[in-house]
């Protein structure tokens, strides 16, 4: 009877560990180190080899990227994600930019014809901290992200040339699994009939799309929130430089979306007064000082109170506006100096 | 002297990458959208580094020293339909991914083809790639 018992342990033991092929935490870095040198191809495994994960799955990419670009495109779909075993795809360490295009940190700069760099039509997708060019043509999107309960943040999308949109998120069958879409950066969208971020919720879906900065682009449009069967929240964005910054909110809550024209929640804000440098290739969209997007945004909450480089919310009396909050330069200063002198003194 | 030129222009020449390496799927995805057995994951130059996975039992890595890099990158692309989409009462035009991969190594000929689209349309590519290597796991 013992015996038979060990056995059947072993026998059950020896199944499980034959059939978990699925490895869920991956890692990309370019020079052979990790396990994919690309994003593309760990995708790929994961849709192979993990399409039913019983656990959470994450892509981490590292490593310094300086002379290296990843440039194929990636698709996401056909995996069964669950609100408890996402798909998280993130970067970290030295791939992380720092709220600025850097040469040393990650890109992915995929294009071609018909193809869009960055596809997400999955359930419960995370993108953290990546930095996407699509050089891409014809009736095709930069990145578009469909599905429910996804979550896109503090990514920057630079250079499109695609007909249709920079940047599309559509998806979100209920107000309980919008798709949320905050701290991004977007600008150098160079077609002029398109949209530079478009919640295509056409179909009635929805999404909260918060603290956003979309920057001086050709486009016709900054944001379009899509027809009356759009639903969601907009808030706390910056949308400037476009014919119009904001298409029609519509049907979608909105509140302290800033403008250069009249279309935001408020209007007349211009890039000069607000950004670090607007240079064609050398753009810092880091809030000046003194720019009237400091302390001009809603409280969002404890969920959404960091921005894109990692820094706390609010810095002042209340929320910046954009993807950036301010951080004084003369206190950082201080504290440096402080610990200086600290050490000196030692 | 002469050695050390010798030298240099050897270094030099072993140094450039002339051809391209690429990454071969070799199991086919459960979902119709995924990439199949034969498939072009990633194109890379030659002499990349690839990572730890990309290597059997899941991936191959064929290398065809006789093709520009610049020039295999196109056999990365998804496969797409054009379809309408109305948006806002209107009708555009879009493109859409039908599937992962657009090109592929046909198993024992190794031949690049564009894959059938939904008619069973097929249209054959001019790169037909001989004289392949294929680099086995490390």
């Amino acid at each position: 009877m013992r015996n038979r018992l060990l056995l059947a342990i072993l026998f059950l033991f020896i199944t499980t560990k034959a059939f978990a092929v699925c490895d869920a935490t991956l890692t990309v870095c370019p020079g052979g180190g990790c396990d994919y040198t690309g994003l593309n191809a760990a995708v790929t495994y994961l849709e192979i080899e993990c399409s039913s994960p019983s656990e959470p799955l994450t892509i981490e990419i590292s490593g310094d990227w300086t002379s290296t670009t990843d440039t194929t495109l990636v698709g996401i779909s056909g995996i069964t994600t669950t609100s408890s075993n996402t798909l998280t795809i993130f970067t970290s360490g030295d791939a992380r930019h720092n709220g600025t295009l850097s040469a040393t940190r990650y890109k992915l700069e995929a294009g071609g014809f018909g193809a869009q760099a960055f596809t997400g039509s999955i359930n419960y997708l995370i993108v953290d901290g990546i930095t996407i060019k699509s050089s891409v043509g014809g009736n095709t999107r930069g990145t578009n992200i469909s599905g429910d309960s996804c979550i896109v943040k503090n990514n920057i999308f630079y250079y499109h040339s695609g007909n249709l949109a920079q940047v599309q998120i559509a998806g979100g069958s209920s107000a309980g699994t919008s798709i949320k879409f905050y701290n991004n950066i977007i600008y150098g969208n160079t077609i002029t009939n398109s949209t530079s971020l478009a919640l295509n919720n056409y179909q009635g879906q929805y999404c909260d799309v918060y603290n956003n900065t979309i920057l001086f682009t050709t486009a016709v449009n900054g944001m379009n929130p899509g027809d009356n069967n759009t639903r969601g929240i907009i808030k706390n964005n910056l949308s400037i430089g476009h014919t119009t910054d904001f298409a029609p909110f519509r049907s979608m809550t909105h509140s302290n979306n800033a403008s250069a024209d009249l279309t935001g929640d408020i209007t007349g804000y211009t890039a000069s007064n607000l950004f670090v440098n607007i240079g064609s290739s050398t753009e810092d969209l880091h809030l000046k000082s003194g720019a009237d997007a400091i302390d001009a945004g809603a409280d969002l909450g404890t969920d959404y109170d960091t921005d894109i480089d990692g820094d706390s919310r609010p810095q002042g009396s209340a929320w910046d506006i954009g993807a950036d909050e301010y951080v004084s330069g003369v206190t950082l200063t201080v504290i440096r100096n402080a610990i200086l002198r600290n050490a000196i003194i030692r | 002297m002469k050695k050390i030129i010798l030298t240099i222009c050897f270094c030099l020449i072993t140094s450039i990458s002339f051809g391209a390496e690429f990454l071969v799927i070799q199991k086919s995805g459960s979902h119709y959208t995924h990439a199949k057995a034969g498939d072009i994951v990633a194109v890379r130059p030659d002499g990349h580094k690839w990572g730890k996975k990309e290597c059997l039992p899941l991936f191959k890595v064929v290398k065809k020293p006789d093709m520009k890099y610049e020039d295999a990158k196109v056999y990365e692309q998804s496969l797409t339909e054009e379809v309408d989409v109305v948006v806002d009462k209107k009708t555009i035009k879009e493109q859409r991914v039908v599937r992962d991969r657009k090109y592929y190594f046909d198993g024992e000929t190794i031949k690049s083809k564009v894959l059938a689209t939904e008619k069973t349309k097929v249209v054959s590519e001019k790169a037909v790639l001989t004289d392949i290597k294929v680099l086995d796991a490390k």
